[in-house]
């Protein structure tokens, strides 16, 4: 495969070249100088500040009434992902919008399209680059994190740690796909921006509402949320187990809790649901897209 | 190693400092007391237990004692609950309040850890006037007791306290250094790489503000 190098000559380049360069091309401006390191800075300081250990003298009355210890180990976790994921899902975000959707805008996709690639290897090493690098990076950070201050945890319930991550995982991705996929229909990124955005804080509040209404309705809501935020399945599996108080002194008896198994096909379908996203908005840029 | 390779290495050592140095940032966030929960002042200081409770390594104990003896202080892992059943059994013919006062005997204690070995977490012996800053190595039941192993003499003046902290400094200090360590030798290197680089884009940056 030959290809236009910049001084005017044509230069054989091998498709795994193509796909490091594009990659490289693509690392350089979703992950800038500092704007990695300010994320994880940002990263260190939230999931330390917001970890389910820091609600001063609550969180030890909360850990008397949780008698397992995975339920404990998926407590800790829930609380470590809680708000560093909305730093992870801006950044993340801002990586589609404002990369994708900005190449799209402004024609330099058509620069990359000149490379002896694939319009599927243009995409995937486009979200490499603004998806993967910075999910293993908060995951790195998490756990790293996580180690220093309870080692106990991490060696002991790695099974326990690797499902919490999954399942808190399939919601910003979710949200991801939907990003993905209107700032390619769109060719705009700020809008796929915004609209993830709201989704984000549309979902967090339906789901909190729905989680304290007890009702036929609200339980159907809170099924519905939980292929679209698989935690809340594993989260209410967890609480509803016999030893746990919050299932005794705040909800009664008639409230939705899954079995285990049940939980995870939460988690399978959730991920379903993310690929089917994903799917869609390769086929769209592979055949539909017109750039 | 060429330009790409040192800046992916450069880059990755960035963030290893920056994970340790932000660690390190948090920790110096000092702990906060939250109450006092118990103090006694004895002219006649012999022993003490304190309350049972259940702590983590973000939710400890700390122990201030102003004495002119040096005093050992123990700390064991005991839930109130056990102690109570296992007093219970010792002496299943006391009432409530006598059941009460040997849950806060210290040779009662001992006479538990006979039974129960295992269940000493720290020890540690005072040089007089000390402040203990105890938080445990995961959630777990703790207890502690203090005691004058010279007997019942002289003067001592203990409060104990709950304390919250978000990090505790001396668990992370050593992971942290040790991040920021690795991290700095490839971050230098690169920075150094690229001196010219940054400081074209601190002109950029300057010519911006200045417009």
């Amino acid at each position: 495969m030959t290809v236009l190098c910049h001084k005017g000559g044509m230069i054989e380049m091998p498709k795994k070249r193509a796909f490091m360069e594009v990659l490289a091309i693509s690392l350089s401006e979703d992950c800038r100088f500092p704007v990695l390191e300010f994320f994880t800075f940002l990263y260190v300081v939230a999931t330390i500040f917001f970890s389910n250990m820091n609600f001063g003298s609550g969180s030890v009355v909360l850990f008397q009434f949780i008698k397992t210890d995975e339920a404990l180990t998926f407590s800790i976790i829930k609380g470590l992902t809680g708000f560093p994921i909305f730093f992870l899902l801006l950044l993340i975000t801002k990586n589609i919008a404002f990369g994708l959707g900005n190449d799209l805008e402004r024609g330099t996709m058509q620069t990359f399209l000149s490379y002896p690639l694939t319009r599927r290897m243009l995409l995937t090493a486009k979200l490499v680059s603004s998806v993967g690098v910075e999910i293993l990076l908060f995951l790195g950070i998490q756990v790293c994190v996580l180690y220093i201050m309870a080692p106990y945890l991490v060696s002991m319930y790695v099974p326990t740690i690797i499902l919490a991550y999954v399942a808190a995982l399939c919601f910003p991705l979710f949200i991801t796909g939907v990003a993905l996929l209107l700032s390619l229909v769109l060719k705009k990124g700020s809008w796929g921006l915004m609209i993830s955005i709201i989704m984000q804080f549309a979902m967090q509040i339906l789901t909190t509402i729905a989680s304290y209404l007890n009702t036929a309705s609200s339980e159907i809501i809170v099924k519905i949320s939980s292929v679209i935020n698989p935690i809340i399945a594993l989260d209410r599996y967890y609480m509803s187990s016999p030893q746990h108080f919050v299932q005794e002194y705040f909800f009664e008896n008639n409230i939705w809790s899954p079995s285990f198994s049940e939980a995870i096909y939460y988690i399978g379908a959730g991920y379903v649901l993310v690929l089917f996203i994903f799917l869609v908005a390769y086929f769209y840029f592979e055949r539909r897209l017109e750039i | 190693m060429n330009s790409r390779q040192l800046t992916i290495v450069g880059r990755i050592g960035v963030i290893i400092f920056i994970i340790g140095f932000a660690i390190i940032l948090v920790s110096l966030v000092p702990n906060v007391a939250i109450g006092t929960f118990s103090s006694s002042e004895s002219s006649n200081f012999r022993h003490e237990v304190t309350n049972y409770y259940l702590l983590s390594y973000q939710m400890g104990m700390r122990i201030e004692i102003e004495s002119n003896y040096p005093l050992f202080v123990q700390f064991l892992n005991i839930s109130s609950s056990e102690i109570y059943d296992w007093v219970v059994g010792q002496y299943p013919d006391i009432d409530e309040f006598m059941l009460h006062s040997k849950m806060f005997d210290t040779e009662v204690i001992e006479q538990f850890l006979v039974t129960h070995p295992g269940r000493i977490l720290s020890n540690i012996t005072t040089a007089g006037s000390q402040r203990i800053d105890y938080f445990p190595d995961k959630i777990t039941n703790v207890t502690a007791t203090i005691k004058n192993p010279l007997g019942p003499q002289g003067y001592a003046n203990i409060r104990v306290t709950m304390i919250s902290a978000i990090i505790s400094e001396d668990r992370v200090f050593i992971p942290s250094i040790t991040l920021m360590i690795i991290g700095s030798p490839p971050a230098l290197l690169w920075i150094i790489k690229n001196k010219n680089r940054f400081q074209f884009r601190e002109m950029q940056f300057l010519e911006k503000v200045k417009k």
